[in-house]
């Protein structure tokens, strides 16, 4: 039978990838070096298996890779090999390369085979020289006319009981060539003390065979040490007669198994079936237009069947109930665990810690929580930003913590659970805090300082989102490159979510990422402007307050600015400068102050309304993307209220302040 | 139709022997570790067992003492998946009961082959 094995591929690429991401992760363990047997005996299943599948499959670098790495797990588990610190970066070395080639196997691309090369060659000099290739499956075909065998085979008691079978072997020998068999009753006892569960009987073979002894013996390979077997060959032949006899071979020791283990590697086993994200997506808009026609209907017969609970109301109320399940169903479904955000964090904090001499570990708790599949694409490299900041700027050389009576080795805790409708993200270390006195000095020589006030602490810290900011002495290879942390806050802003910074000095750091669960729904206050109603996120909202004109003043006749707190903001106007036909005003005019970066600045707006889950809907996919605005939404009544873009108005304001200000300053000159 | 219970941790392997055997005619069954198996075998009295050596869970070498002991798997044939590094384990397992071996890596002739052995 021919079967075509590139059919296997694809599983075998993904688990063997699984494999390697559970040997990393052991790896990755902080007190690898005292590891427990469980583990290394984790580590050492990776290495097998996936060196069975890729022998088995052709894969003949990874197989190669493999199999000194088998050796050599094998001797750290047996005790014969320590694992130090230069074994676990070798190991973790071949942790890489053997992704690169099965990625390469997977993806079609090229391995660099230098890299291989290298690794393997190194991996073999670490196995004392022992020359390492992978065992193929051959068959050796050495003819050699045909010759006469005498073979005389007695099995011991108990073979049967191993599943063998002397009938089994006897046709398996007939199948050589032409064969004589004797029987042998010597050992047969009386027929009451004959144990049928026993094998008394003996047999002498005379075989006539084209085939090499090997062949012979390969037929009781399973049973060499189950009996006692002499084969010879009757006629002088070149090759030296070969007799095997192996009397009472010592009973091997009772088996030792492995303790059972328990993996936390869990390879879900439960039925799953793969969804296009596409069709997730649509199944979620429609349950959207769902709960808008719902609204609608709930609108549209409310005062009548809000009274009295009539039949149609009673319907209504079920339907909207399952309209809820059914949406919480929908959205349930694009839902993953952070983990997959989590994972890389370990092999990132030890890699930077150790180029950098430092001693770091990272403690991960709640990584099961759940969050939307696109939102989580989204956090993952903030989030490996904070973290790789933490190690970089955050934690101190293991000496200065020591000196400040702390213990040498740093832990980076990470945190995620779910609160109210967001998902929040902790990342917290115990290094060096953020100094504001220090933070104030560096924003004053790099001009980030405003004049208006004296920065809280507070507000000091926040200083380090702004761009140009960097609080190292000096520029790392680590963080220094790119991306600063107030690229880190926009994105995370842009989600509609909001990073929190808490800081003390000599004790360290928090940073907390809090996003809305989805990117879909999102928790929003209704505003009114005009005769138009709209959506802020509330998740920016920092505070709203009544509108007092006494507050409110315009800079240099454009510039319009209002008191809060200790500073003044900037006020957007949107009825104005949109042109919203404005009704009278009145006094219940508010403020709705919202953050974006590190500044604020306020909406006016006509009046609160409610606040309640919005379900966005596009506006670049059914009109086009509009600056200042985020999607819109259909209200109960039918009616469509936009979502303002708080980021993208936040630029509006800057770039208007900076217009302004060239305009003045050329107005100076001039 | 002769049932062959196949027992492995790795994915591809299992269902490379699975596609094999069937393909062959062979009623075949899977179990991902020795605990799985454990109940797939009581569950189903099989003609023959495949099994992997290092898997979580229960190991080969402990599925095949467990399974001994079931008064139906007394003759059954148990043959172990093993590597030629594997030699200590090979008295292991056949201490514990293992009928015979087949050594990775191996093609699927190979794998139809020993099955022959042991099922004609």
């Amino acid at each position: 039978m021919s079967i075509d094995l590139s059919r296997f591929h694809a599983v075998f690429f993904s688990e063997s990838l699984e494999q390697l991401d559970a040997m990393e992760a052991e790896l990755l363990k902080p007190d690898i070096e005292s590891a427990s047997a469980e583990s290394i005996n984790t580590i050492f299943r990776a290495a097998h298996s996936v060196k069975g599948g890729s022998a088995t499959f052709g894969f003949t670098h990874i197989a190669g890779l493999t199999h000194v790495l088998e050796t050599i797990l094998d001797e750290v588990r047996s005790g014969k090999r320590p694992l130090d610190r230069d074994l676990v970066d070798l190991l973790l070395e071949s942790v890489d390369c053997l992704r690169d080639l099965l990625r390469a196997g997977r993806d079609g691309g090229s391995p660099d085979e230098t890299a291989v090369n290298s690794l393997q060659s190194r991996l073999n000099a670490l196995v004392s020289g022992e020359p390492t290739a992978p065992a193929v499956a051959t068959e050796t075909d050495e003819q050699s006319g045909a010759r006469e065998w005498i073979i005389r085979f007695r099995p011991h008691r108990h073979l049967l009981q191993r599943g063998n079978d002397p009938y089994r072997l006897l046709r398996e020998l007939g199948d050589l060539g032409d064969m004589v068999v004797t029987s042998g009753l010597d050992q047969l006892p009386a027929f009451d003390a004959l144990d049928p569960e026993e094998c008394f009987l003996e047999w002498r073979i005379e075989l006539r065979t084209e085939r090499p002894q090997a062949d012979i013996q390969e037929i009781f390979e399973w049973v060499e040490h189950d009996c006692d077997l002499e084969i010879e060959a009757v006629e002088a032949s070149p090759e030296a007669p070969a007799a095997q006899p192996e009397p009472q071979a010592a009973p091997a020791p009772a088996s030792a198994p492995q303790a059972p283990q328990v993996t936390d590697a869990g390879v879900g086993a439960h039925g799953s079936i793969r969804v296009d994200v596409d069709k997730i997506d649509q199944l979620v808009n429609l349950v959207g237009e769902l709960i808008i026609t719902e609204s609608r209907l709930v609108s549209l017969l409310g005062t009548d069947a809000a009274g009295e609970m009539t039949a149609v109301g009673q319907a209504l109320e079920n339907l909207s109930r399952n309209i809820r399940d059914l949406q919480e169903s929908a959205l349930q479904m694009r839902m993953v665990p952070v983990s997959f955000a989590f994972h890389r964090l370990p092999r990132l904090v030890r890699d930077v810690a150790r180029e950098l001499g430092k001693e770091v570990v990272i403690e991960i708790r709640g990584e099961q929580t759940e969050v939307d599949k696109g939102m989580l694409e989204n956090i993952s490299d903030p989030l490996i930003h904070l973290v790789r900041n933490a190690v970089d700027h955050g934690i101190e050389m293991p000496e200065v913590r020591k000196q400040a009576g702390k213990p040498g080795r740093a832990t980076i805790d990470v945190r995620a659970f779910h609160q109210g409708g967001n998902v929040v993200i902790e990342v917290t270390d115990d290094g060096k805090g953020l100094d504001p006195d220090l933070i104030r000095k560096k924003a004053e020589e790099k001009g980030l300082l405003r004049e208006e006030g004296e920065l809280s602490d507070a507000d000091a810290l926040n200083l380090i989102f702004s761009p140009g900011f960097s609080t190292a002495e000096q520029v790392s290879d680590i963080s220094g490159r790119g991306v600063g942390l107030d690229v880190v806050r926009q994105n995370i802003q842009k989600l509609g979510g909001r990073v929190h910074l808490e800081s003390k000095v000599g004790k360290g750091t928090r940073f907390t990422i809090a996003v809305p669960l989805t990117l879909s729904i999102i928790e929003g206050q209704l505003v009114r402007i005009g005769q138009s109603a709209f959506v802020v996120p509330v998740l920016s909202i920092v505070e709203s307050v009544r509108f007092d004109p006494g507050q409110f003043r315009t800079v240099a006749g454009e510039d319009r600015l209002y008191r809060f707190r200790d500073g003044v903001i900037p006020l957007l106007e949107l009825g104005k400068s949109w042109d919203l036909e404005h009704g009278e005003k009145t006094d219940e005019q508010m403020v709705v102050i919202v953050e974006w970066g590190r500044d604020m600045y306020g909406l006016l707006v006509d009046r609160l309304l409610d606040q309640q889950q919005i379900v966005l809907k596009s506006l670049e996919e059914n009109f086009r993307r509009v600056s200042g605005l985020a999607g819109a939404t259909i209200l109960g009544d039918g009616a469509v209220a936009l979502i303002l873009d708080i980021g993208s108005l936040g630029v509006l304001i800057g770039d208007r302040r900076r217009h302004q200000r060239r305009r003045r300053e050329r107005e100076d000159e001039a | 139709m002769p049932t062959i219970l196949a027992v492995d941790d790795s994915a591809s392997l299992r269902e490379m022997v699975r596609f094999t055997l069937s393909e062959a005619g062979y009623e075949v069954f899977e179990a991902g570790d020795g605990v799985e198996a454990l109940e797939v075998a009581k569950e189903n009295l099989v003609d023959a067992v495949i099994a992997d050596v290092h898997m979580p869970n229960m190991d080969g070498i402990e599925l095949i003492s467990e399974l001994r002991k079931l008064s139906g798997y007394k003759f059954v044939p148990i043959l172990m998946l093993t590597t030629d590094s594997d030699m200590g384990l090979k008295q292991s397992a056949a201490a514990a009961g293992a009928t015979g071996w087949l050594v990775k890596p191996f093609s699927p002739d190979r794998l139809l082959e020993t099955v022959k052995r042991v099922l004609g």
